[in-house]
């Protein structure tokens, strides 16, 4: 920017009348090494003002940690929400098709139970049948 | 909107109104607790704040008001005046280098100007917003906020011109 320029935005600095563009230009000729030296003086201003633009809010807020807390209380919430209605599903749902396959297996049940007790009648017979067996096997042997 | 486009905004200006806050009550732990403040009381009045468009303005509009609060009160004037000294010791520190000196001096400079100037001064020349925000956000009008600025900068260029005579003088 040239000498001439910068001493009437200068001047328009003072008076509040620069426009954003026209203060940019002035801290852009300020921060260059080739600063005139009648006007040396506004450098360290000009420095001083973008150094503390700089300057960063360090601490940390606290709602984004609470955010975080209330997140994962809401999944938490979803989750038991989405496990309950599941296992409403599958009361209400898969469990008729068990209670016809529990018939079935009911009537399973019941018929391998007969089968069961018959068999265990027919082994009482063959255990008879054992002893019948020796004991007529030692008379037999006897004689 | 959403908590997370409401967080965003605001965490959008926390390093302005963290700077605003720095200015005026010098100290940078005090800046950082008004800061923290000022965040938490817009984050418990979100829903309310939802119909506001410009959510910067009126946060930086509310962190100049906790800290002229807080400087109006007696308790913060003395932990000013506390950590004024300590910044000013931990800056002497980089006296030995010309352009940090001078650049320490205009932070100097900056710490006598009146409230208002000083204020206007930081949203202008540090934050760059426009006159309408910084109308918005000091409650003074367009033309109020113009003068100050005016001022402001007309005696900080006056102490700069003492001050850089008198360095001429001492070094030649």
């Amino acid at each position: 920017m040239e000498l001439k320029q910068v001493r009437k935005y200068l001047e328009r600095y003072l008076e509040s009348n620069t426009t954003l563009e026209e203060e940019q230009a002035l801290y852009a000729y300020f921060s260059q090494p080739n600063v005139d030296e009648n006007l040396a003086h506004y450098k360290s201003y000009f420095a001083a003002i973008a150094q503390q633009r700089e300057q960063r809010f360090s601490g940390e807020f606290n709602p984004i940690i609470k955010t975080r807390k209330v997140q994962l209380k809401r999944f938490a919430a979803i989750a038991a929400a989405a496990l309950a209605g599941v296992f409403v599903l599958q009361q209400t749902i898969i469990n008729p098709k068990p209670a016809a396959e529990e018939l079935v297996f009911e009537e399973f049940k019941a018929n391998m139970y007969l089968v069961a007790t018959q068999l265990n009648k027919g082994k009482q017979g063959v255990a008879y049948m054992e002893t019948f067996n020796q004991t007529t096997d030692k008379y037999l042997k006897k004689e | 909107m959403e908590k997370g486009t409401f967080l965003e905004r605001i965490l959008a200006v926390q390093d302005s109104m963290f700077r605003l806050s720095k200015r005026l009550l010098t100290s940078t732990e005090e800046a950082e607790d008004a800061v923290q403040e000022v965040l938490a009381k817009l984050w418990k009045n979100m829903n309310s704040l939802k119909t506001i468009s410009n959510l910067e303005g009126y946060a930086m509009t509310m962190t100049k008001n906790y800290c002229l609060d807080r400087l109006k009160s007696k308790q913060a004037s003395q932990l000013r005046l506390v950590h004024f000294k300590h910044d000013k010791a931990t800056s002497s520190l980089d006296q030995q280098i010309d352009d940090r000196d001078s650049i320490s001096y205009v932070f100097d400079f900056m710490e006598t100007l009146p409230e208002q100037q000083k204020m206007v001064l930081q949203l202008r020349d540090v934050e760059q917003y426009d006159f309408e925000t910084i109308s918005q956000i000091t409650e003074l009008s367009q033309g109020a906020v113009r003068v100050a600025l005016s001022r402001a900068r007309k005696t900080i260029r006056k102490k700069l011109i003492k001050a850089h005579q008198h360095g001429i003088e001492t070094g030649s």
